[in-house]
């Protein structure tokens, strides 16, 4: 015979949310993790950014094409082309040889200890002709071949941009030919016809992917040892009876569940803050010497500019799998009994964790649609991948929506499972049981 | 109307716990269950309280299957215990908050019981003077810091917040020292005279036996002895005797045939047959011009019960 009354209602979950959350922030030991996590945050910007300040400083310092360091007294240039290639167009002044003397000769003189020549021509190599830029110093020079090879590299880039420039052409043709060209990916026609329709190159679906991720990784880890311990602590602390007078097993867990996910977010969110002011500041303060970008660290905002107002649509999808794993979380903390089981239930979630991180990661680059549908429709894997997909139309909506049907009615199956749980095994104080092992007490319905 | 409690049973992998038990209160009092370790009260008050599920049977309160959305419930239950890391008067208000009690009342109701119970130093800031006369507020103790009488009458407070009409205590008196036994004994009769529904599990019959009207007596898994306290005792007849007297007896008492459960100087635990037995050796001692300072024909102790019940089904099985 079962249960008389329904133990599936939410009466009271508010009182347990606003209790649960209340506590968390009295909590010491929850303040101080909050400090940190912030402080660490904050911090973490600035020294990446300091880092890489001083990592350019050095790279700047070692290039021998700047800096404070002597350049050559004269430079023969012997131009055997029909392009023109001067002073002007070398544009030397930024560079250690910008006070060399730049003779224009048809015939090399002997070079003194810090003089350089270059010769330009044109030559055929395997029955193709192109123009070759040397590079000459002395035996005895006080030049570098490194300081030489710089200079050849740089009047190689002048002297292409001298040849466009001769040419006549038009603004647009000039860039038109300026253009870089790479290969592309192999693919199939209908693959080639996917990427027609959406417009998301892959390179662009797993960047989008590895940002939603990351955010996913972060929230869920953070969260699962709180849900978990929190999800236990009636049970520990031998007041479960007393609460279960009052309030519903169902109401009760979930109460306890979203006040930590409140808790996490507000980390995260707090951090995230913390970050973008830290950096701000940073950034204020600099030279300007560092690129924008590395000013911008633990930007994850990057997966939210998938298309303007759709990527707003990731925000919901982001509550949802973050609520699933979460749910996960109290379902196994509902199986503990000992502070000592918490490592082993927390391990199972983040283990999950990891694994659909990890596909969010390498599904999107194996360019396969089967793969692509299959993997948007089973969980924990679809809610990594389902809303990037579907946002970069790399699945069609009605898989979407079946996706987030399914997420739902998982939602739901976990919340009745991990009420039930709880219920089930308030008096049981041995082992703390697996995953398997709750799954089958929640189909049998004996403890 | 009152509680009904019908055919409970419940298994653990196939080992029966609860055996078919029934009982019922239809007027406010104390009903006790009572048994050794193990006999299946506590998982017959979790069935009752629907923690636990029943695999068979249902328990009424005025017909309809008791729950707290139709019965306001107090319980105390055998585990104890508090949140450690939270403040006690913010535990309390939760919990007072939980079973729909408003703050307002809450705040009288915590008071009251507080003094009540002897708990205000460890709910409230306690003002001290310091060296120089100044007044300090001290905060109060957290929970950790309370003894386990005082976290148990924390306990109880709690599940006296809503003024329950049925109150389900599990060894309620148990670790409990002599002056806060007295304490709760005095609030439990006030209870009852209050009009609730109280039922009572405990291993101490002396404390039993002061308040409770009916009793079910229950031996692995199953109820042994079942009904009202004074019609069971009335059962067994009056049997006890304890009689002092100025010299020696022991010749009468050995003449009528009555059993010597223990003797010191001229006083004796005598076990009679019943009152015929007992007035003719109170004749036989008056006719010798023996003069009897004590004659105390008494009725079975419940403890005295439980033990002869239980100590014969235990051998039995």
């Amino acid at each position: 015979m079962k249960s008389s009354n329904n133990i599936y209602t939410m009466e009271g979950v508010g009182k347990v949310f606003r209790f649960t959350l209340t506590q968390t922030f009295k909590n010491k030991a929850y303040r101080m993790s909050l400090i940190v996590f912030v402080v660490m945050m904050m911090v973490m910007g600035p020294l990446q950014y300091l880092g890489a300040s001083a990592g350019m400083n050095a790279a700047k310092d070692s290039n021998e094409l700047y800096g404070d360091g002597e350049g050559a007294e004269h430079i023969y240039l012997k131009n055997d082309t029909a392009i023109s290639f001067g002073r002007e167009e070398m544009q030397l002044a930024e560079t250690v040889f910008g006070k060399a003397e730049i003779i224009d000769t048809d015939e090399i003189p002997s070079l003194s200890k810090k003089d350089i020549a270059v010769v330009i021509d044109r030559q055929t190599e395997e029955g193709a002709e192109n123009y070759v830029i040397s590079g000459i110093i002395a035996d005895e020079s006080e030049l570098t071949p490194n300081q030489l090879d710089e200079l050849c590299s740089y009047l190689q880039d002048r002297f292409s941009e001298s040849r466009m420039n001769q040419a006549q052409l038009a603004d647009e043709q000039l860039s038109l030919l300026n253009m870089d060209i790479s290969t592309g990916d192999a693919m199939t026609q209908a693959d080639y016809e996917r990427k027609l329709e959406s417009g998301y190159t892959t390179s662009q679906v797993s960047s989008y992917m590895g940002s939603f991720s990351i955010i996913m990784l972060i929230l869920i880890m953070l969260s699962t040892t709180y849900v978990v311990s929190t999800v236990m602590e009636e049970k520990t602390s031998k007041l479960v009876e007393n609460l279960l007078v009052s309030v519903r097993p169902m109401a009760l867990v979930m109460g306890k569940i979203l006040a930590m996910m409140c808790y996490v977010f507000i980390l995260i969110v707090l951090g995230v803050v913390g970050s973008k002011i830290s950096n701000g500041i940073m950034q204020s303060f600099s030279d300007g010497g560092v690129p924008e970008q590395l000013g911008n660290m633990m930007n994850f905002s990057a997966a939210f500019s998938i298309g303007g107002i759709k990527g707003l649509i990731l925000i919901p999808c982001m509550l949802l799998t973050y609520l699933i794993f979460s749910v996960l979380a109290g379902l196994l903390g509902s199986a503990c009994t000992k502070p000592e089981d918490a490592s082993s239930a927390t391990g199972t979630v983040v283990m999950l964790n990891f694994a659909s991180y990890l596909a969010a990661f390498i599904v999107p680059a194996m360019e396969n649609a089967k793969l692509d549908i299959a993997m948007s429709l089973i969980p924990p894997f679809s809610c990594f991948m389902a809303p990037v997909y579907a946002l970069c139309g790399r699945i069609p909506v009605w898989v979407f929506l079946l996706s987030l049907l399914i997420q739902c009615g998982l939602v739901v199956f976990l919340i009745r499972t991990t009420a039930h749980v709880y219920r089930k095994l308030i008096v049981h104080d041995q082992k703390r049981l697996g995953l398997l092992a709750i799954l089958r007490l929640a189909g049998k319905g004996e403890a | 109307m009152g509680l009904e409690v019908k055919d409970l049973s419940k298994k653990y992998s196939g080992k029966t716990v609860v055996d078919h038990v029934s009982f019922s209160m239809d007027k406010p009092g104390v009903y006790a269950l009572l048994g050794t370790n193990g006999a299946g009260k506590t998982t017959t008050i979790r069935m009752m309280l629907d923690m636990l599920d029943k695999d068979s049977g249902e328990v009424l309160w005025n017909g309809q299957p008791l729950s707290f959305d139709n019965c306001n419930i107090g319980y105390l239950a055998e585990e104890r215990g508090l949140y450690q890391k939270y403040p006690l008067m913010d535990q309390i208000i939760y919990f007072g908050r939980l079973r729909g009690v408003s703050d307002d009342e809450l705040k009288k109701k915590i008071r009251y019981w507080s003094g009540r119970l002897k708990l205000d130093e460890y709910l409230y800031p306690v003002e001290t003077k310091d060296a120089r006369g100044r007044v300090k507020k001290q905060k109060p103790k957290s929970p950790d810091q309370l003894s386990k009488g005082n976290q148990q009458k924390i306990q109880f407070l709690i599940a006296m917040l809503s003024d329950p009409e049925l109150l389900v205590l599990d060894e309620p008196f148990s670790g409990l020292d002599p002056v806060n036994t007295d304490i709760l004994k005095d609030v439990v009769r006030e209870q009852i005279d209050a009009g609730k529904y109280i039922i009572m599990s405990s291993h101490q019959m002396p404390v039993v036996e002061e308040f409770c009207t009916d009793i079910t007596i229950m031996s692995r898994s199953k109820a042994l002895v079942q009904g009202n306290l004074n019609e069971i005792k009335k059962s067994y007849g009056r049997v006890n005797l304890t009689l002092k007297c100025e010299t020696d007896v022991k010749d009468y008492i050995e003449k009528q045939g009555i059993e010597i459960l223990s003797s010191k100087e001229f006083e004796y635990e005598l076990r009679v047959k019943g009152d015929e037995q007992a007035n003719a050796l109170l004749k036989d001692l008056v006719n010798s011009g023996i003069t009897v300072v004590r004659f105390d024909l008494s009725e079975l102790s419940l403890h005295e019960i439980f033990v002869k019940e239980v100590g014969a089904n235990e051998e039995q099985q």
